[in-house]
């Protein structure tokens, strides 16, 4: 994503935002400042620079709904950071976690303006279209903006080697085509959630592939597997980020900044560690999320005293969907093949423990006689694949700046 | 009869009361001062990219003097100032 210049992050643009409702509302309604001003410096003096981050955001006084649902969503809350944190801490931590979160991670929240009039805080800011107020935020700015090492790199292709997701490749579907704004604004089944995985699958593959799935599907894999033993993304997805650690600190200018060790791609199946009715998978990808038991000990010492009440290696929906995969290519190419399983000698020693144990399989699926086991084919590589090149869309879909990747 | 007409009168004459209270009411709530015209959470909001061209003198007005800086290109582009990005030490994917 091209960094926006200074000017550009500032100028409104009257043939866009000359065209928006908003426009009939005065600027110092949402901003301040002081209207009757003839220079810069007083003109200036008590902005507010997204006024829908301020609690009595002018936002709500028209879309009072959206934005009481928006304010308690993930979005903006980042309840998940403290869901997983928490677990794996202890009361008398949780104010030193607090203090780090707030140098870390709350530049992450996203309010109205994050998403519908500008990019990001996370990523520089700047008017998204002159002022005009987005109904739909564009992808490539405003979602993968913030969602960039994970999603993003697999989504779009990014990872050496790997292809990009074919819901984008060849249906060009953005983001919000499965992330539906009502997901996004915590509102229905998002309602309240503690973390993105909290509930039923939201979104759901079933959702669009409904009589794909199950005994009845005419497909052969599926009507051997019951729906329960394996996740969509277990069959069908690619190879993803897993990062080492990630250690957190400040300089002694107070600028946060982060380190991560060692990160590599890779695909690995693990036992379902949050097993539920909603997510009944025995099998499901798991991937290595950045932390280790030190991560935050520029805040304290032994903050994540519980580490491993939570696994390091998570309940993953790898963002790179493919129809064929290497492991879904024959039997064999999954029963008895140890390289793709989490067994115990993938999980560094220091983890091998705790709620790490419901995640680690012990036993492979064994290649039962009989299994077909022909010569796998490799899977197509982007070149070979027919679907639409990322870099071919038209900017509207990315987002203005007719990008998919590089920032 | 007389005391009957009286009490209807008299239900009458509240009912309007009570009708220009709430009338009064819902034209000084602050939500009506911040949003004149006041479309509903889920009413279609005529935006950009639908084709709905404001009259462009309301905007000029509405953007007081702000419009007269950030609306014009050139002078944005004078006065804008480059943010010195502070030194970043962080490493690996974010």
């Amino acid at each position: 994503m091209p960094p926006l210049e200074a000017w550009e992050k500032v100028w409104i643009n009257l043939d866009t935002y000359g065209s928006d409702f908003h426009a009939y509302i005065k600027c110092t309604a949402c901003h301040g400042g002081d209207p009757d001003a003839t220079d810069m410096e007083t003109a200036h003096q008590g902005l507010i620079l997204d006024p829908s981050s301020v609690p009595l955001s002018p936002c709500k006084s028209c879309h009072e709904e959206i934005f009481v649902s928006a304010a308690d969503s993930l979005h903006n809350t980042l309840a998940g950071y403290d869901t997983a944190l928490y677990e794996r801490s202890s009361p008398e931590h949780y104010q030193a976690l607090e203090t780090m979160q707030s140098y870390h991670c709350n530049s992450c929240h996203a309010t109205c303006g994050d998403c519908h009039i500008s990019q990001p805080n996370s990523v520089g800011g700047g008017l998204l279209d002159g002022h005009a107020f987005v109904k739909t935020p564009p992808m490539s700015r405003t979602c993968t903006a913030c969602h960039g090492s994970r999603v993003k790199n697999e989504y779009f292709g990014l990872n050496e080697g790997v292809l990009g997701d074919v819901h984008l490749r060849q249906a060009r579907m953005a983001c919000t085509a499965c992330h539906t704004a009502e997901e996004m604004h915590g509102m229905g089944a998002a309602s309240g959630s503690a973390h993105r995985y909290d509930g039923a699958e939201n979104p759901s593959c079933e959702s669009c592939h409904a009589d794909q799935i199950g005994p009845q599907s005419g497909i052969p894999q599926h009507m051997v597997h019951k729906p329960d033993t394996l996740s969509c993304q277990a069959c069908h997805s690619l190879s993803y980020t897993n990062c080492t650690n990630c250690h957190v600190d400040r300089t002694e200018d107070d600028v946060p900044f982060y380190s991560v060790e060692a990160h590599w791609v890779g695909f690995y199946l693990g036992r379902n560690p949050i097993q539920s009715e909603d997510r009944p998978y025995k099998y499901v990808p798991v991937r290595h999320v950045p932390i280790d038991i030190n991560s935050f000990s520029a805040y304290g010492e032994n903050l994540l005293s519980n580490f491993l009440t939570r696994p390091t290696w998570t309940y993953a929906t790898p963002h790179n969907i493919q129809r064929i995969t290497p492991q879904n290519q024959t039997c064999g190419s999954c029963h008895g093949n140890e390289a793709i399983f989490l067994t115990a000698d993938k999980v560094s020693e220091t983890e091998r423990g705790g709620a790490n144990l419901n995640v680690i399989v012990e036993t492979i699926p064994p290649l039962f006689p009989g299994m077909p086991t022909p010569e796998p084919t490799q899977p197509p590589t982007p070149e070979e694949e027919t679907g639409g090149e990322a870099g071919e869309s038209d900017a509207d879909f990315w987002g203005s700046d007719g990008a998919a990747g590089g920032e | 009869m007389q005391r009957r007409f009286r009490v209807w009168l008299l239900i009458a004459v509240g009912a309007l009361l009570l009708g220009a209270a709430a009338l009064l009411y819902s034209a000084t709530s602050p939500a009506a001062a911040a949003c004149n015209t006041a479309p509903s959470a889920t009413s279609p909001v005529r935006g950009a990219h639908q084709g709905a061209p404001a009259d462009l003198a309301l905007v000029q007005a509405a953007g007081e003097g702000c419009l007269n800086c950030h609306a014009d290109q050139e002078k944005v582009k004078a006065l804008a100032v480059e943010e010195e990005p502070a030194e970043s030490l962080s490493e690996g994917p974010g």
